[in-house]
Order: structure tokens, then C-alpha cells, then sequence
């Protein structure tokens, strides 16, 4: 599904940073990977170079067979609303817009029609258990309740790959349980999920781990789980 | 995106961000109003007034004595006997010499504000009042200097109620006249109360004051309009019994119509570029809390572009968003305006003329307006990469 080779990214500026550095990486289909490492070991990096949302400076990117290279800004929005989900920290969603309109966002930026895109929304929302808080604003709601949107946001589209960034890092114990719950629920169901976390419980939940550490991947283990 | 989305996300931060949106749609309001309340009344006012010396008819020609300038060695204006001979320069039908000046009336304890002509009988038929009651009064009384006098319907209700004034007593400057005859009413014309009037003879009204200069003269020509031989025959009789012309001006209906079309012109120019400017400051104060909108909302443009938001869908909401906050001030501005309009011709006694092109051109001048100062926020909000966007608190 995802293949990196030879990735580095180099972050110009006062004083060049090397973020990454010869990165190898293959993600099968259906596959659930976990990025751990130490704050600034250039998780969120990788991240944004595999969801497109950023370019390496150099090394190859495969997605589904294909190379990502010299694509415009426009095409790689395309990849990203046609086949990515991302799911933040933050949450970040969109203040002025209720919970369901911020799940059918990437919807609508595919230009699919009020009536198609209800069936969608209402099933997503039904599955982060919020179909009684569609109509409320983020302001209106719990930390775990926006990240449940946000995490049916990052869904709505049956995107290809899944990938989330400490998706859990300002929740409670409770909210943190619903977000594994939900994340179990679709890799079962054969979701390919890119997970980035400092929680090790959610990272055994896992097939693999992989650590990084000063923009190079160190280590690499294969949970109890996926065995 | 699909047109009602990009609408339906364009107005959400209007509702949501009342105050904002207020803000920045205030200074478009305020110069769509100013223009279209000083556009409004300029048309208005000159159109009255063109309307009302037109009613004067076509032949009036008005010779009104300039202020004296002093140490000069100027005539103290014309006498009656000059003012009266004008009359009979060919091509001339009628001449009234007017005096005129402010005063109270008073009837035994009841007094009331006037203003007192001093002329010859026409005088009525040429400012085109009509008698309501009694009569007017006559050449003879004008050569026999008596103390008749016709009162505006204003004055005549101050002084004596509903009784019929006719055959009573007035004071005016402390003399005595008999009331002849009473005006129909005429209404207020901008300022001037046109029923608090009171018209007596001249010869009467120059005894009593003491001055034996005529103010002003208004003349008729035979032909249905004064042509420029009878005006300088006119100006040669002037500047012959005057000894100089600059003591004078000569006044025709055509001339009255050019300057008051002139003046509401010139008016119009510079009301209209005051009222752009401030259109165009308004926009500045947008164009600032557009700016301030899209550096909030840095985060929001990250997580449409992360979504799959391409540049154009996000210009094209920012873009609509400013249109649509121009649009409702010019709207705001344009109700505004209109009303403003109502309210102070009516206080000016003068008929609305309002040109329905005009509150329309506000609110599209508006949308451009949005748009212009849409143009450079919408255009940074497109250009955010995704990462710089969402890497903000
Ligand atoms: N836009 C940027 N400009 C310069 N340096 C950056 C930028 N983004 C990240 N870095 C640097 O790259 C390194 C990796 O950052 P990041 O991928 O955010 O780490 P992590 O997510 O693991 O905490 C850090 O040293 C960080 O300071
Ligand atoms: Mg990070």
C-alpha cells in the first residue's frame, strides 16, 4: 500500500534540521502500524510525508503502486480527499461547523450530493456513538467527544489509509478507551491505520511498532497481537 | 465543491461571528447611506426648486438691487416711479416692484410671526397664491396709500382663530390695517412658511419703513419667454437710471433653472466623491478585519486544505464571504439611506425624488468593494500550505 525508501527531509531555515534520515518503510494493506519515539525524533514528519500533506527532500514515495512525484498541489489534495484520513491531537475541527457538518467535510469537498452523503454521516456517527450530538458545535463538546468526530470525520470517505497523530495525548482514561475501541473496530474490519502515540497500551493494539529516534527508524517489533 | 456548500460555508462565520462581521460591514454602511441620503436629497432639492420657478412661468424676469457695498458711491436702488415705468419697455407686460421684510402681527393680545410684502396688486397672481376669503386690494389703493392688507391662511388662523377676518384690524409695526382678503393655504417650501404672509401696497409699506427704494422687481414679458433683446433693453434702462450696472442682477427663468442645475450638479460631483471615498475607507476597515479573519481561522483553512480542499474552493469561500458581508452593508446602507431620505425631505417640506438605480448602484458598488478587498485575505488563506496551517496553536 505504502512504500518509502532512501527518505530524508531536511527542513531549511537559520539552521538546517534534519528531521528524517533514510527512511525504509513498506506498509501492506490492512496493516496497522504504530510510530513511537521521543518528542522531536521526527514522528509527525513521517507522518505528513506519507499523507502528502508535506515533500520529502529526497527518496522515493510508492502509494498504491504509484510514485508520488512533482504532483501538483491540486492532485495531491485529490489523493488526500479521495483516499487519506487524519485525525490530530487537537482535534481540529472546524468551530462554525456542527458534528455532522464536520464529517461530511471531506465529502463535500468530493462534490457528493446532500442526499448520498447523509447515509455516510449518519453510519459514522452512529459508530463513534454520537448520533444524539450531530447537531451541537465543537465548543459544545467533551474532548472525547470531538476527537469521536474527528475520528468520523477522518472515515466518512472509506479512505484508503488511516492516520493519526497522538490522537490520544489530550484525552482522559475514558475518551482514550472509546478512540482504541473505535480504532480496533476498523482495522478488524481491514482498515490500513498509521498510528502515531506515546501510549503503549494503544500502541499493542498495533500489528507493528516501529520507533524513531534523531529522524531514523531504530527499532521495529511485531506485537503479540498480530501473531 | 458544490456551489450551495461553498455558499452554506461562506455565511456560517457571518452568524457565528456577528460582531466581527458587524464590524467590518459598518464602514460600507455607513458610505452606501451617506451617498445615497445626500444623492437623494441634492436631486431632490434642486428638482423642487427648478419646479417652483418653473410654476413662476417662463416670462418672469426678476431685477433684485445688490447690497450696497460700502464707501461707494453707488444709488440707493430705484424708485418706485422708475420701477414702475420698466413696465412699459417694450416687449414688457407687467412689472411689481417688492419690498419685504420679517415682523409680528398682532390682533388685540394675539400676536404672530410674518413676513410683510410691500408691492402691487399682481404680486398674488405672480407667486400664484389664490384668494380664500374677501378680496384683493387694488391699484387704487396702492396710489392712495392705504393701510389693506391680504393675509396668509397661517396668519390669519394665528390671529383670529375661525372667524372671518375680513373687515377687521391688524397692527403691523405698530399701524393699523384692514384685513381685504385671506390666502388659500400654500404649504412650507424648505424653510419658508409661505402662509405667514401678510401683502400690503407698496406705496404703504415704503411710507410706513421710511425707505423709498424698491428691493427687488418682478417682471413679465408679453412673448411666452423674455428674449435677450428685451434683457438688454431691460439692463440699458437699469444702468441708466441706476448709473451702473453693478449695482443690479438681472434674473431670467432660463438663468434661475441653469444655476440651480448648476449648483445641484456641482453638489452632486462633490457629494458623490466624499460618499466614494468613504465607501472606499469602509472597505479598508474590511480589508483589515478580513485579514485579522483569515490569520484566525489559519488552523480552519489547514484542516479544509488536509481534507482535500484545493486552492480554489478555499479562495472562492473567503471571496464569497467578504461579497456577502459588502452586500448586507450595502443593503443595511441602502435601507438606511432611504429612510434618512424620507425623514429629511419631509422635515424640508420638499417632494422625494428618489432614483431606485441609485440605492441598487450602492449595493453592487458594495459587492465590488467585497470583492476588491476579498481578493488579497481570500488569496493568502489559498496559498497556507497544510502543514504551516494546522502546525499553529
Ligand atoms: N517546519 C519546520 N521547520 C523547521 N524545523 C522543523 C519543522 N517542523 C519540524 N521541525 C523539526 O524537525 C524535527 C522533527 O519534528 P517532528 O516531526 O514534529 O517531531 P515529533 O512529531 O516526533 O515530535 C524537530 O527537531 C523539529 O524541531
Ligand atoms: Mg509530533
Amino acid at each position: 500500500m505504502l512504500l518509502l525508501r532512501d527518505i530524508s527531509k531536511v527542513y531549511q531555515g537559520r539552521s538546517p534540521a534534519i528531521a528524517l534520515q533514510g527512511i525504509n518503510l513498506t506498509l501492506p494493506q490492512g496493516e496497522f502500524l504504530a510510530v513511537v519515539g521521543s518528542s522531536g525524533s521526527g514522528k509527525s514528519t513521517l507522518l505528513n510525508i506519507l499523507g502528502l500533506l508535506d515533500r520529502p527532500t529526497t527518496g522515493e514515495y510508492w502509494i498504491d503502486g504509484t510514485r508520488v512525484r512533482g504532483w501538483s498541489d491540486a492532485r495531491l489534495a485529490r489523493m488526500r480527499n479521495e483516499t487519506l484520513g487524519f485525525v490530530y491531537q487537537s482535534f481540529n475541527l472546524i468551530p462554525t461547523l456542527s458534528a455532522r457538518e464536520n464529517v461530511e467535510l471531506p465529502l463535500v469537498y468530493r462534490q457528493v450530493p446532500p442526499k448520498e452523503r447523509r447515509h455516510q454521516v449518519d453510519l459514522w456517527l452512529e459508530r463513534v456513538r454520537l448520533s444524539d450530538r450531530m447537531h451541537h458545535y465543537p465548543a459544545e463538546l467533551s474532548g472525547g467527544q470531538q476527537q469521536r468526530v474527528a475520528v468520523a470525520r477522518a472515515l466518512v470517505h472509506n479512505p484508503k489509509v488511516l492516520f493519526a497523530d497522538e490522537p490520544t495525548a489530550n484525552l482522559d482514561g475514558d475518551s482514550t478507551d472509546e478512540i482504541v475501541r473505535v480504532f480496533d473496530e476498523v482495522h478488524a474490519s481491514g482498515q490500513t491505520i498509521v498510528l502515531i502515540t506515546h501510549d503503549r497500551y494503544f500502541a499493542q493494539a498495533a500489528d507493528r511498532v516501529v520507533k524513531l529516534a534523531h529522524g531514523r527508524l531504530v527499532s521495529e517489533a511485531v506485537t503479540r497481537r498480530a501473531n | 465543491m458544490r456551489i450551495d456548500d461553498v455558499v452554506r460555508h461562506a455565511v456560517r462565520p457571518l452568524r457565528v461571528y456577528k460582531l466581527r462581521s458587524g464590524l467590518s460591514l459598518m464602514g460600507i454602511l455607513i458610505g452606501v447611506a451617506a451617498v445615497i441620503t445626500l444623492t437623494t436629497l441634492v436631486r431632490s432639492a434642486s428638482l423642487s426648486v427648478s419646479g417652483r420657478v418653473e410654476n413662476l412661468g417662463t416670462n418672469l424676469v426678476i431685477v433684485t438691487m445688490n447690497p450696497l457695498v460700502e464707501a461707494s458711491n453707488m444709488q440707493d436702488g430705484l424708485t418706485l416711479r422708475q420701477s414702475r415705468s420698466l413696465e412699459r419697455l417694450p416687449g414688457f407686460a407687467l412689472a411689481a416692484p417688492v419690498d419685504y421684510e420679517t415682523t409680528t402681527a398682532g390682533h388685540g393680545e394675539t400676536t404672530a410671526p410674518v413676513t410683510v410684502y410691500g408691492s402691487s396688486p399682481r404680486l398674488t397672481s405672480v407667486l400664484q397664491y389664490h384668494l380664500a376669503l374677501g378680496r384683493n386690494w387694488t391699484a387704487k389703493d396702492v396710489s392712495t396709500q392705504q393701510r389693506v392688507v391680504v393675509l396668509g391662511s397661517q396668519t390669519s388662523r394665528q390671529l383670529f382663530g375661525e372667524r372671518n377676518p375680513i373687515g377687521r384690524r391688524i397692527a403691523l409695526n405698530g399701524a393699523s390695517y384692514r384685513v381685504v382678503g385671506v390666502l388659500a393655504p400654500k404649504g412650507a417650501f424648505f424653510d419658508i412658511n409661505q402662509d405667514a404672509v401678510a401683502i400690503v401696497p407698496i406705496t404703504t409699506y415704503q411710507m410706513q419703513s421710511g425707505i423709498h427704494t424698491v428691493e427687488s422687481v418682478y417682471l413679465k414679458t408679453a412673448s411666452p419667454a423674455a428674449n435677450p433683446n428685451e434683457i438688454h433693453r431691460l439692463e440699458d434702462r437699469l444702468n441708466h437710471d441706476l448709473g451702473n450696472a453693478n449695482r443690479y442682477t438681472v434674473m431670467t427663468q432660463s438663468e434661475m433653472l441653469t444655476v440651480t442645475h448648476k449648483i445641484s450638479t456641482l453638489l452632486t460631483r462633490v457629494l458623490t466623491g466624499v460618499a466614494a471615498i468613504s465607501v472606499l475607507v469602509g472597505g479598508i476597515g474590511m480589508l483589515n478585519v478580513l485579514l485579522m479573519s483569515v490569520s484566525e481561522r489559519v488552523r480552519e483553512i489547514g484542516v479544509r486544505k488536509t481534507v482535500g480542499a484545493r486552492r480554489a474552493e478555499i479562495l472562492a469561500q473567503f471571496m464569497l464571504e467578504s461579497v456577502i458581508v459588502a452586500m448586507i452593508g450595502g443593503m443595511l446602507g441602502a435601507a438606511l439611506g432611504i429612510g434618512a431620505s424620507v425623514l429629511l425631505t419631509q422635515r424640508l417640506h420638499i417632494a422625494l425624488v428618489l432614483n431606485p438605480w441609485i440605492p441598487a448602484a450602492g449595493v453592487v458598488a458594495s459587492m465590488g468593494v467585497g470583492a476588491l478587498c476579498g481578493i488579497y485575505p481570500a488569496a493568502r488563506a489559498a496559498t497556507l500550505p497544510p502543514v504551516e496551517a494546522l502546525r499553529r496553536p
